[in-house]
């Protein structure tokens, strides 16, 4: 039987980046809740830290990687984020933009993961 | 044939999936994979690869910079999630600029484009290295340098090489010649002779001097003649 991806991530871009490659596809989502993970943790750090070019150097990297698992909406988000550290010298000028991008990355976790645990289940 | 590359991106997803893009190809092949430009640069010193999979912003030296620190220029794709770098990569006389997340279909467009570039590269590197030819000449092999030759003359099932310094006679024809010789530089002026174009020294009527020896032209070849001699 085929596998649907859930209707709140882009099924079409995931069809065309795994095409029936599901085994592939978990392998990309473990990698995003490890490495995109820790990646945040570090920039809510350096939030912490008041360091706006270290979030932005950050947000860049990671940018693509939730288009990977198909939450291309929070690439476009995060786009825009990095757009207004470009003009920030502090944290308080990318609010309340940057605290509810952080809300969606954390929500985006527990989405991945039981995304990944519908897809080892498949195929089991 | 595949080409050899490397990728330099310092975001492990995306490096991930460009080695699995080309693993599925089958056409590219990944030879190191670097999270950023200091390692590729110490590798890329040591080895030489055709296509470089590159990102622009990374902590460090960026993607450009890398490059400006290259000895050799080789095939460069461009990975970034941004487009405002397309000035600077056409200053870079980069091949393909993908954006990231990136797609198979275009990762192969990409890689088309490589292999283009790869063939046109491979072309002028094969021209380059035709600069000579070796005849059998009195039982001996011999080397000539198509710029020392002057120009071949037919006499059978013989041809005669004529340099500044020497002829050579091997067992050829002038046909087996034509077909040998740079187009570029060599025409056949008449049934008997092929010429060196750059090193005629005067044409007359219907006659050709080259170091002080005085060739036929064909009326049939003259106008091609002419022609050569204005873009050679």
């Amino acid at each position: 039987m085929v596998f649907a991806f859930n209707n709140e991530l882009d099924q079409t871009f995931l069809q065309s980046l795994y095409g029936d490659d599901l085994e592939y596809a978990q392998e990309v989502f473990e990698g995003f809740l490890s490495e995109t993970k820790k990646e945040f943790e570090a920039i809510k750090n350096d939030y912490g830290q008041n360091d706006v070019k270290k979030i932005r150097q950050k947000l860049h990297k990671i940018k693509p990687t939730f288009s990977f698992v198909g939450l291309t909406a929070l690439t476009e988000r995060t786009e825009m984020i990095i757009a207004a550290c470009d003009a920030a010298s502090n944290t308080g000028e990318i609010e309340p933009g940057c605290s509810a991008l952080f809300k969606e990355i954390e929500a985006s976790f527990l989405l991945v993961e039981n995304e990944l645990m519908r897809m080892k289940d498949h195929t089991v | 044939m595949k080409l050899n590359c490397v990728i330099v991106d310092d975001e492990l997803l995306s490096r991930n999936f460009l080695k699995k893009f080309c693993g599925k190809s089958a056409r590219a092949e990944v030879k190191g994979a670097f999270s950023n430009a200091t390692d590729a640069i110490s590798y890329l010193e040591r080895n030489e690869v055709e296509v470089i999979f590159l990102d622009v912003e990374m902590p460090g030296i960026n993607g450009f910079q890398m490059l400006d620190h290259l000895s050799y220029m080789p095939i460069v794709i461009m990975t970034t999630s941004k487009t405002d770098y397309a000035f600077t990569a056409f200053e870079y006389n980069v091949t393909d600029f993908l954006r990231k997340p990136v797609e198979y279909n275009r990762f192969l467009d990409a890689l088309n484009k490589a292999e283009e570039a790869h063939k046109k590269n491979q072309s002028i590197l094969d021209e380059s290295f035709k600069k000579d030819i070796v005849i059998k000449s009195n039982g001996n092999y011999v080397r000539l340098a198509y710029n020392d030759i002057l120009y071949v003359e037919g006499m059978g099932d013989y041809v005669k090489y004529v340099t500044p310094d020497k002829t050579y006679i091997a067992h050829s024809t002038l046909r087996a010649v034509e077909d040998t010789v740079s187009k570029e530089n060599f025409l056949k002026v008449h049934r008997s002779y092929i010429v060196n174009v750059r090193k005629i020294s005067q044409l007359t009527d219907n006659n050709i001097s080259i170091n002080g020896a005085s060739i036929p032209v064909s009326k049939s070849n003259k106008a091609e003649l002419l022609e050569k001699l204005r873009t050679a």
